[in-house]
C-alpha cells in the first residue's frame, strides 16, 4: 500500500543538500586531476553519493512510499547484469 | 460494487500519477543504462581515442553547467515548498528560474558541441558517436523539462496548481531531478574519468 507522510513533516533542509552537492562536485573535479589508482573508484563513489542525495531528498524517496523505490530500482536491477557481463567478457579487464 | 478498503487502496495505486512517473523513470534507467553500457564498451575497445578526445573537453565549462543543473533541481524543491506554504508567486518565480537555468544548461551544451565540431570532433569518431548521442538525448530531456515547466505556468495561471493539489508540480519535479541524476553520472563518466 502506498503510504506517504505529510509533506510538512518530511521536509528536508534543501539548502544543506544543495551545499553538499556543490562541495562533492568540486571534490570530483579536483579528484579528476589526481594520477592515482584510487581516482576512478573515488569518482564513482562521489557520483553515487550525489545521485543518492538527489533521489532520497530532492525526489523525497526517503519519506515516500517504498513502492516507488521498488519500481525505480527495478530498472537498475534489470540493466545491472549487462554491466557485469561486459566486465566479464571484455579482454584486459 | 466492491467498496472494501483494500479495493480502494488498489484503485488508488492505479490512479496514482506519481507511481506512473516512478515506473516511467525506472524505464528511463534501463534506457540510459543501455546507452552508458554502449559508451563503456566503445571506450574499452578504443581507450586511446577517448583519451585524446578528452583533452578537447572543458571541465571548468561543464563543471559550471553541472552546477547550473544542480541549482535548478534546488529551485524545483523550493517551488514545491513555496506552494505547500501557499506562496504562489514564489512558486512561479522558482519555476521561471528552473526554465532559465535549463536554458543556460542547453546553451552551455550547444557551445561545447560547436567548439568540439570546430576542433574536428563530431558524430563519426569513436568518441563522438556515444558522446554526442548520449549528451544529445540528455539535452532533449532537459528541453522537454523546460516545455513541461512552461505548460505548468499555464496550469498555475488557470489555478490548477494549488496548496491542496500540486501533484502536477510534484511529478514534474520527479522528472527534472531524474534528469539531474543522469547528468551527475554522465559528467563523471565523460569528463572526469
Amino acid at each position: 500500500m502506498i503510504t506517504e507522510k505529510p509533506a510538512r513533516k518530511t521536509r528536508s533542509n534543501y539548502t544543506i543538500i544543495l551545499v553538499l552537492l556543490v562541495v562533492f562536485t568540486i571534490l570530483e573535479v579536483a579528484t579528476s586531476y589526481l594520477q592515482t589508482g584510487i581516482k576512478i573508484p573515488l569518482l564513482l563513489t562521489l557520483a553515487g553519493v550525489k545521485a543518492c542525495l538527489v533521489i532520497l531528498y530532492f525526489m523525497h524517496l526517503r519519506h515516500d512510499s517504498r513502492l516507488y523505490g521498488v519500481f525505480f530500482l527495478l530498472g537498475a536491477l534489470l540493466i545491472f547484469p549487462f554491466f557485469l557481463i561486459m566486465l566479464l567478457v571484455m579482454p584486459g579487464l | 460494487m466492491n467498496e472494501s478498503p483494500s479495493h480502494t487502496a488498489q484503485m488508488s495505486h492505479r490512479l496514482n500519477p506519481k507511481l506512473g512517473v516512478w515506473i516511467f523513470l525506472g524505464g528511463e534507467i534501463i534506457f540510459f543504462g543501455a546507452l552508458i553500457l554502449t559508451y563503456s564498451l566503445l571506450r574499452l575497445r578504443a581507450p586511446l581515442d577517448f583519451q585524446v578526445a578528452k583533452t578537447h573537453l572543458s571541465i571548468p565549462l561543464i563543471g559550471a553547467n553541472t552546477f547550473v543543473l544542480i541549482l535548478s533541481s534546488f529551485f524545483v524543491v523550493k517551488s514545491l515548498e513555496a506552494i505547500q506554504d501557499g506562496r504562489r508567486k514564489a512558486m512561479r518565480n522558482y519555476l521561471i528560474g528552473v526554465m532559465v537555468l535549463g536554458a543556460i544548461f542547453i546553451g552551455g551544451q550547444a557551445f561545447e558541441w560547436i567548439t568540439l565540431h570546430a576542433e574536428g570532433i563530431w558524430f563519426s569518431s569513436n568518441f563522438g558517436t556515444p558522446f554526442f548521442t548520449i549528451t544529445g538525448i540528455h539535452g532533449t530531456h532537459v528541453l522537454v523539462g523546460i516545455i513541461w515547466a512552461a505548460l505548468l505556468q499555464f496550469a498555475i495561471r488557470r489555478g490548477a496548481i494549488t496548496t491542496e493539489n500540486h501533484l502536477g508540480l510534484e511529478t514534474f519535479g520527479l522528472y527534472w531531478h531524474f534528469v539531474d541524476v543522469v547528468w551527475i553520472i554522465l559528467f563523471t563518466l565523460f569528463y572526469l574519468i
